[in-house]
């Protein structure tokens, strides 16, 4: 995806998601909520974001 | 009180609800309503960025346990990273295991289920391993730290029933730290309380509710059927005969 933000925070802002219901996997390793605002966004970074849906 | 513990937390209610299939999310929230329900599964997905919709857990009532599943697992290794994911979210540390690669029949592989039940007990999480039926498995998975064990009743989604019954049954009998619950393939509101009256700790029920004509009344059919079962295990059933036994008096009739 293209975008301009440059911490993970400004990233779930920009895409208006709902920080408590999502989980951000940042090149593999996974990055906690209380470190979203101070974690850069680097160009070429593996993103994962993940939520909950309807499952049995 | 007859209660069901698991992970040290005390439930009321035998009947675990999957929130896959439903219609909508309105649907859903009158369905674990009607049904009672204080364990709900969910799965855990990529998020559609285009499409910016209101989160599942926003529909499910604040003292009803989530179980994530680890569906899409192929291994112990994703199985592990699906609930290290999860369990971020802030919202629990319950997880149901769900490992298989066999897209057909959906089969778990118990093998790989033990691997990850290990590794995420010993990580404080409270682990509900699905697996096919098997004694041998079901005690490993107990001696892996597993907070029940969920054996298959038929292929998932296919609504047989209990169709493993013989060897759910060598599990309720020979297994007594854990719940047996019974996960997939119940299809009717009288195979959940079949399920019950052998004694299952619990049942695990999805397509049978969702795919239903009207879902919530459904649920509701399966709260009833389920605590009916509970009440015919606690009473002690009476034995078969292949013989009749006469019910009335065989002694004072009006032709003597």
């Amino acid at each position: 995806m293209d975008t301009e933000a440059g911490t993970l925070a400004q990233l779930v802002k920009a895409y208006q998601l709902s920080p408590e219901t999502i989980v951000i996997e940042q090149n593999g390793n996974l990055a906690k909520r209380t470190v979203w605002a101070a974690t850069p966004l680097n160009a070429g970074d593996q993103i994962e974001i993940v939520a909950f849906v309807g499952g049995g | 009180m007859d209660e069901l513990i698991i992970g040290g937390r005390s439930l009321s209610s035998r009947f675990l609800l999957g929130t896959g299939k439903f219609k909508s999310k309105q649907e859903l929230q009158e369905v674990i309503r009607r049904s009672g329900t204080e364990v709900v599964t969910v799965a855990l997905r990529r998020i559609d960025l285009a499409q910016n919709e209101d989160n599942i857990v926003c529909y499910i009532p604040e003292n009803v346990v989530l179980l994530a599943n680890t569906s899409g697992a192929r291994d112990a290794k994703e199985a592990v990273r699906i609930a290290r994911m999860s369990r971020e979210t802030g919202l629990g540390n319950w997880v149901k295991i769900e490992i298989m690669t066999d897209s057909k029949y959906l089969l778990p592989d118990n093998q790989e289920t033990i691997k990850a039940t290990e590794i995420l007990a010993s990580e404080g999480f409270v682990v509900l391993p699905y697996i096919s039926p098997d004694l041998y498995v079901a005690r490993a998975l107990v001696k892996a730290g597993a907070a029940a064990v969920m054996p298959l009743g038929s292929l998932i989604g296919s609504n047989q029933g209990l169709r493993t019954r013989t060897l759910i049954e060598v599990l309720i009998n020979e297994i007594d730290e854990v719940p047996i619950i019974v996960d997939a393939g119940i299809g009717r509101p009288s195979h959940a309380a079949e399920a019950m009256e052998i004694g299952a700790g619990a049942v695990l029920v999805n397509t049978a509710v969702a795919t239903a004509e009207h879902p919530a009344q459904m649920a509701e059919a399966f709260a009833k059927a389920v605590i009916a079962g509970r009440l015919a295990w606690n009473a002690g059933a009476g034995d078969e005969s292949s013989v009749a036994r006469a019910s009335s008096p065989l002694t004072g009739f009006l032709h003597e």
